[in-house]
């Protein structure tokens, strides 16, 4: 009846990857993929054109906080309309919205996320959360996928449990140098970023054919010794939460606000690329080296400087209430990557 | 425990550790020690399953191997040890504890997981804490022992809102195994276990290594088709997970499986209509007839198997074990006698556990059967077995069972049979007789005849053709009334076996003349011993 000459309805597996194409009669309902299985909500499907999926690949060692940027990413981007006026969002799966819930009573509660589990490719978690009317970025629907760190920490990861690490282009290196600093077993950033590029030269990545994004996250930093003054500068002068937590605010992340922002966003990311290179004690955990295979590379970089939680946390601590800094950053740096 | 026997497993331990602990020496979640019996491939196999656990407290998890070793694994939600575990110390830590058994040990407990974990908890095994597990990663060991009982069985009680009609559907299920599609009940942890407890009670031997499950799925994603059922609290969004909640349960019909000559499933269906509770005692019973007639080998229980159990299991499957009982009377009844005589097994009080093992071995114990088939031709009501002498008789020898001989004997007489079989007290007497013949280890037929003519009045009756001479040589000497010697000789007369009544000739001169006239009448029909008959002619040429 529909035959060659009906309508399709293209979309991507936000678990697999796969390009799906099926007629446009089918698409009116949640669709199971036929490579991995997952069922994809018809609002994904639906809004696949006018809020083009944005995925993100975390890519980091054990314990360096890559879940908890992602938990606190995520209640940002839960609250973030006070600064965008016409900004709504919206959790697109039982899974979603079951991770509201429990991270608003976590954040309560003062409750930190669990250490993150290796899982099948066909078991991986897919976060899904649709977000309308960004400013300078439109619409885009984020796709989130959670690695344990384990995964990263060889130069055999396993990329058939991870597929947005080839499949997409851009990946959020996270690292934590107040965790390098304690290290005894000899850990280094550039160690993780060889991990990175062994795995894509594994998978037939050309990096100078095919540029790469990296967008290289330094979590913690309200706790790295070395920081410099303007970074800590930098990282303490962030009103997006105390903002999102009043409801009210003078900072506005959009217009001519939000092209300001993108102009300190790259001029902090040059600042934390010299101090890669020059600090002494970055230069003893691979900084500079992880600078230099970069631009050996051909990878397109920026860094970034986050505290997830905006404090120093003890172990003993019974209750953590968050303050975090600057963790919007490594998102827009995403949008601007993957809107070009 | 009186008697036991040790199950040896392998043992695979899986768990968040910081890089001391690691045989890596990285931390994060990994397979901290695993037995050298296991291959990478299975390493790699358990790691899949039980690497995702999101519960709040216990999950078990059952499964086969490819290589065909079973698995049973423990996860546990544990207070991160920071030393041992994570030095940030966070939420969500677990250790996974797997157990892996050969498929022959495991048979040992008829592939029932939850024999382990009842021995599991007579003598605790599975790791359960951050130190034990740093201590168990130290020690290495690379088989776990578990002392099983001898003898293990166990009982369930189904859930409440479990009927008996969605019981006999699940039971079709069960039939099927593992395919594409999984179940998943919605439920906690403990109830899953619970449930699959009763359903693997329920499964046979054989059924029991396709029921993989898990019961605690919760964030985890499972594939359709890696496990027969799943538990969890949160409703999974596919096609092939068919939801069935544990409070309410509704299951899908599907087709049974072809059934069976001598299906344990259909005989479970049967009877959990009738009643769940009775069923549930009769299982074990049901469940070991059934593997001995799929292994088509007799093996006596170890157990003491239930005699309502087993003659409801028999009368049920009595299609398929009736032709198979009737082929291995044949082999010495015949077709004719053996279809009659199979009928009257039950009457004649052929315990059903004998009739099935009789069916499952095609042979029967001859002089058991030669036993019963006395009594069969005593009470039976076909008369005319004179065209099965002859099998009978051979029947009686192989069995050495001389009343069977006798009745067969005397069957050759048409009428003679009859007779013998009204007379209680002569039957009484046939007994005894050849009982304590066999009790003194004299079991031949002649001498047995002997001993019995002086125990009955009326000798005649014994008369055959094959038991004339003896009687005959019996006779000879003994100071018997005349109408009983002329009886005697009657009888002779009447079967044909005149050619015996030489020992008898000493008799005649005892014998009137009218006696003897009469006797002498019916040598026109049977030819009597030449010296019985000129002694008869003489003594009435004397007489007259």
């Amino acid at each position: 009846m529909f035959g060659i000459f009906a309508k399709k309805v293209r979309f991507t597996c936000p678990r697999c990857l796969r390009q799906i194409k099926v007629p446009e009669k089918e698409s009116n309902r949640d669709y199971p993929c036929p490579e991995c299985g997952y069922v994809m909500p018809i609002a994904y499907i639906k809004g696949y054109e006018t809020a083009p999926p944005l995925f993100v690949q975390m890519f980091g060692m054990s314990s360096h906080g890559k879940t908890l940027f992602l938990d606190v990413l995520r209640l940002n981007l839960m609250g973030i309309d006070a600064h965008w006026g016409q900004y709504t969002h919206r959790s697109l799966t039982e899974l979603d919205i079951e991770k509201e819930k429990n991270l608003r009573t976590d954040v309560e509660r003062g409750l930190l996320p669990n250490s993150t589990q290796p899982r099948e490719r066909n078991q991986n978690e897919v976060y899904i959360m649709q977000l309308k009317q960004i400013p300078r970025w439109g619409s885009r629907t984020l796709v989130v996928m959670d690695h344990p760190g384990e995964y990263f920490e060889s130069l055999n990861v396993p990329h058939e449990e991870i597929p947005f690490l080839i499949g997409t282009p851009t990946t959020v290196m996270l690292i934590s140098i107040p965790d390098l600093i304690k290290n005894e077993r000899g850990e280094s950033m550039d160690h993780l970023l060889n991990a990175y590029i062994t795995t894509m030269e594994r998978n037939g990545v050309n990096f100078s054919r095919q540029r790469r994004k990296l967008i290289i996250v330094f979590a913690k930093a309200d706790i790295i010794p070395n920081l410099s003054p303007s970074l800590k500068h930098y990282l303490q002068d962030d009103h997006v939460w105390s903002e999102i937590q009043t409801g009210y605010g003078s900072h506005r992340l959009d217009g001519q606000g939000l092209l300001e922002y993108l102009e300190r966003m790259h001029r902090v990311s040059n600042e934390v690329k010299d101090w890669l290179k020059h600090d002494a004690q970055n230069r003893r955990l691979g900084g500079r080296t992880l600078v230099k295979l970069i631009e050996d590379t051909n990878i397109e970089a920026r860094y970034t400087v986050i505290s997830s939680l905006g404090q120093d946390v003890s172990r003993d601590d019974a209750a953590v209430y968050i303050n975090p800094r600057r963790v919007i950053d490594p998102f827009l740096w995403a949008l601007e990557f993957q809107s070009r | 425990m009186a008697q036991s026997f040790t199950l040896s497993a392998s043992q695979l331990l899986y768990s968040r550790v910081e890089a001391e602990y690691s045989p890596k020496g990285r931390s994060g979640y990994q397979v901290v020690f695993h037995s050298p019996s296991l291959s990478a491939t299975e390493v790699s196999a358990i790691e899949r399953r039980v690497q995702c656990f999101q519960g709040d407290g216990d999950r078990l998890q059952f499964f086969t191997l490819e290589t065909g070793r079973v698995a049973i694994v423990y996860s546990t939600i544990i207070e991160p040890d920071m030393r041992i575990n994570d030095k940030e110390g966070r939420r969500g830590a677990f250790i996974a504890h797997a157990l892996i058994f050969e498929p022959n040990d495991f048979a040992r407990v008829r592939n029932d997981p939850f024999l382990v974990l009842e021995a599991e908890r007579e003598s605790p095994i599975f790791v359960n804490e951050p130190q034990v597990l740093a201590d168990e990663i130290g020690a290495k060991k690379a088989t776990i022992p578990i002392m099983v009982s001898a003898t293990p069985r166990r009982t369930v009680e189904p859930p409440s809102g479990w009927s008996a009609p969605e019981l006999a559907k699940l039971e079709d299920w069960m039939e099927r195994g593992r395919t594409d599609q999984t179940l998943m009940f919605l439920a906690d942890a403990t109830q899953t276990e619970e449930l699959m407890s009763v359903i693997h009670f329920f499964a046979s031997p054989q059924e029991r290594l396709a029921l993989s499950f898990d019961t605690a799925v919760d964030g985890c994603q499972p594939t359709p088709g890696m496990y027969w059922a799943v538990g969890g609290r949160k409703r999974l969004s596919n096609a092939k997970i068919i939801i069935v909640e544990y409070d309410k349960p509704r299951l899908p019909d599907i087709p049974p499986t072809a059934p069976k000559a001598v299906g344990y499933g259909t005989w479970l269906k049967h009877s959990l209509k009738e009643s769940v509770t009775n069923t549930i005692e009769m299982i074990p019973t049901a469940q070991f007839l059934a593997g001995l007639w799929a292994e088509n080998r007799w093996q006596n229980p170890d157990f003491e198997l239930s005699a309502v159990a087993t003659q409801q299991f028999v009368q049920f499957h009595w299609g398929a074990i009736f032709p198979r009982i009737i082929s291995a009377l044949e082999i010495h009844l015949g077709s004719a006698m053996a279809q009659n005589f199979a009928q009257a097994l039950s009457r004649l009080g052929w315990q059903p556990q004998t009739q099935f093992r009789m069916a499952i071995e095609q042979q029967v114990d001859v002089k058991h059967l030669a036993h019963y088939v006395y009594h069969w031709l005593l009470m039976t009501n076909t008369t005319d077995l004179a065209n099965e002498a002859d099998k009978l008789l051979a029947l009686a020898d192989v069995a050495q069972y001389l009343p069977l001989r006798i009745l067969a004997l005397l069957n050759q007489k048409k009428g003679l049979f009859n007779r013998y079989k009204q007379s209680e007290a002569l039957s009484q007497t046939l007994d005894y007789a050849v009982n304590t013949s066999l009790q003194n280890g004299n079991n031949l037929f002649e001498e047995t005849l002997l001993q019995l003519c002086p125990k009955f009045t009326t000798p005649d009756r014994l008369v055959t053709q094959f038991t004339a001479p003896f009687i005959a040589q019996h006779l000879t000497g003994q100071n018997y009334p005349e109408d009983i010697i002329i009886n005697v000789i009657d009888a002779f007369l009447d079967v044909g076996a005149g050619r015996h009544l030489a020992p008898l000739t000493e008799f005649v001169s005892r014998l009137s003349s009218k006696s003897l006239q009469q006797i002498q009448r019916k040598f026109k029909n049977t030819m009597p011993a030449p010296q019985f008959a000129q002694a008869v002619d003489m003594r009435l040429r004397q007489k007259f």
